[in-house]
């Protein structure tokens, strides 16, 4: 799985460079309100997931790399382990790129910021993680079922309207927004070890039917 | 001795597409050439040969051994050619090899070099520049870097100028001389096989028509030319196929004595070529095709 890790590392390192002008070209515009600079940030985290299975997809590599002498369990889990690296990547960078950019907002700016941004408390970053890490943990089994294409329509199809009408929901019943009304209840401490706890069983779970589907999958 | 490959069996429905009880075995330090038209089967075999593709039934070995319950590990000693040849396009062709390799514990980079040179390939292009025949070179290079005992290859000669073909074919045939290294190729190419397989598999429609070895079949089986008349004397012959031409009648028999003997001067009769073979196997009289 190492070789695979590896792999993927090197296929992407042509688009690296991508990450700085998609930080400043969305992240910049996400800062004039905070639940959009959380949403273009959880968007970009998991672009860094998507990127490679792009890459892949278009150029049929799925079959090339499950030619050689790799299993196919391997290549579901490198690519759950690159989820994981894009996941906590994304949120160092949401992190950074939140400081740097206060460090040069105005006042009239700063005034649409009320309270601490969520960059500034472990429970902020907790929420930005576990965002991205919801999204692509439900993603991934889709995507080793049907493949990029078909697996993206179904994931849409079928998990869009869970999300709206989840939203709907809390903001009707006006439901406590984890992790903030979580931490409340758990302490800082508390909270870090039910959602870490949270994402390995998500994760386990995505990952145990993604390489159901996958060993199923012609290619 | 185990054979380096072996099907049994072997059937896979996809739609509309239906491959029917595939069986032939492949020896060691022997070339099997895969030959069959457009939508046979022959890419949908050579994936299942690689586990890319289940099989509904049937058993697939690969050196005796079980090809999914060991897959990665028998991968390692297989090298192949897909029919799209490369991925990762956007690397220069030095990087893809560095790529490729670090999955084989016996890759050969000083090969993998030698290989680039000789076949031409600029080592700093990225794959994506590089025509079809260059891609298919370049795999092919990847496919030798690591002492693969089994080759399996994809139409690998299409879209190869004529020269490098014929290179491509020697130096399949200098691989199998170590009687270790045996290959399995699909082609269109009939002259390919006719020119280095030691086995022919036809496949047509999903189903094997032919399956043994290309000598006996180009020694043994005869093409009868001949007027309508010809038709009335085929009783007891092993007749495989017919067809009505404008000049008469041709008929596929797998006796070349026999219908020499039955027909003396009053039919043309030449020992086949696979041409002849691929065209007639399975053929009836009005064109269609035998089920």
């Amino acid at each position: 799985m190492r070789a695979l890790v590896l792999k993927d590392l090197r296929v992407l390192r042509p688009w690296w460079w991508l990450i700085v002008p998609a930080h400043l070209l969305f992240g910049a515009n996400g800062i004039v309100a905070p639940q959009l600079f959380f949403a273009m940030n959880v968007a970009l985290a998991w672009t860094y997931t998507i990127l490679l299975l792009i890459v892949d997809w278009t150029q049929e590599a799925d079959r090339y790399v499950a030619s050689l002498p790799v299993s196919r369990r391997d290549m579901v889990q490198a690519r759950y382990v690159g989820a994981l690296g894009a996941a906590l990547g994304g949120t160092v960078l949401y992190a950074l790129y939140g400081r740097v950019l206060m460090a040069f907002a105005t006042e009239r700016l700063l005034a649409r910021w009320p309270g601490t941004p969520g960059w500034e408390s472990v429970e902020g970053l907790l929420t930005f993680f576990m965002a991205v890490w919801l999204v692509s943990m439900a993603y991934l089994p889709f995507y080793f079922r049907s493949g990029l294409g078909k697996g993206s329509w179904l994931f849409v199809a079928i998990l869009a309207p869970v999300i709206v009408v989840g939203a709907v929901l809390v903001r009707w019943l006006s439901l406590p927004g984890p992790p903030g009304g979580v931490s409340g209840v758990l302490g800082t401490a508390g909270t870090v070890v039910v959602a870490l706890a949270l994402a390995a069983t998500l994760g386990w779970l995505s990952l145990r039917l993604s390489v159901r589907f996958f060993d199923r999958r012609d290619l | 001795m185990d054979a380096a490959l072996e099907l049994a069996g072997v059937a896979k429905s996809w739609g509309e597409f239906v491959l029917r009880d595939v069986s032939f075995r492949l020896p060691p330090g022997y070339i099997t050439g895969l030959v069959g038209p457009n939508g046979a089967g022959k890419t949908t075999l050579v994936k299942i040969v690689l586990d890319l593709v289940r099989a509904d039934t049937g058993q697939v070995r690969v050196f005796g051994q079980d090809h999914r319950s060991n897959g990665a590990s028998l991968r390692s000693r297989i090298g192949f050619v897909h029919d799209r040849p490369t991925c990762y396009e956007h690397l220069p062709v030095e990087q893809l090899g560095s790529l490729v390799g670090s999955f084989y514990a016996t890759w050969d980079e000083g090969a993998f070099r030698d290989l680039v040179r000789e076949f031409e390939l600029p080592r700093r292009r990225r794959v994506k520049a590089l025509s079809r025949g260059m891609k298919v070179k370049l795999a092919l290079a990847l496919a030798l870097s690591h002492g693969a005992e089994l080759l399996v290859l994809d139409e690998p000669t299409t879209g190869l100028d004529p020269v490098f073909r014929r290179e491509l074919l020697e130096r399949l045939s200098g691989l199998i001389s170590d009687g270790r290294t045996s290959v399995l190729f699909s082609t269109q190419i009939l002259s390919d096989l006719e020119r280095i397989a030691d086995f022919v598999v036809i496949l047509r429609q999903g189903e094997v028509q032919y399956e043994g070895v290309k000598d006996d079949l180009l020694d043994r089986w005869a093409v009868v030319r001949g007027g309508p008349e010809v038709t009335s004397e085929l009783e007891g012959l092993p007749v495989r196929g017919q067809r009505q031409t404008r000049m008469g009648i041709e008929v596929l028999v797998e006796d070349v004595d026999a219908a020499r003997r039955r027909f003396g001067e009053r039919a043309v009769v030449e020992r086949a070529t696979l041409d002849d073979v691929f065209l007639l196997l399975g053929a009836e009289r009005d064109g269609g095709r035998a089920s």
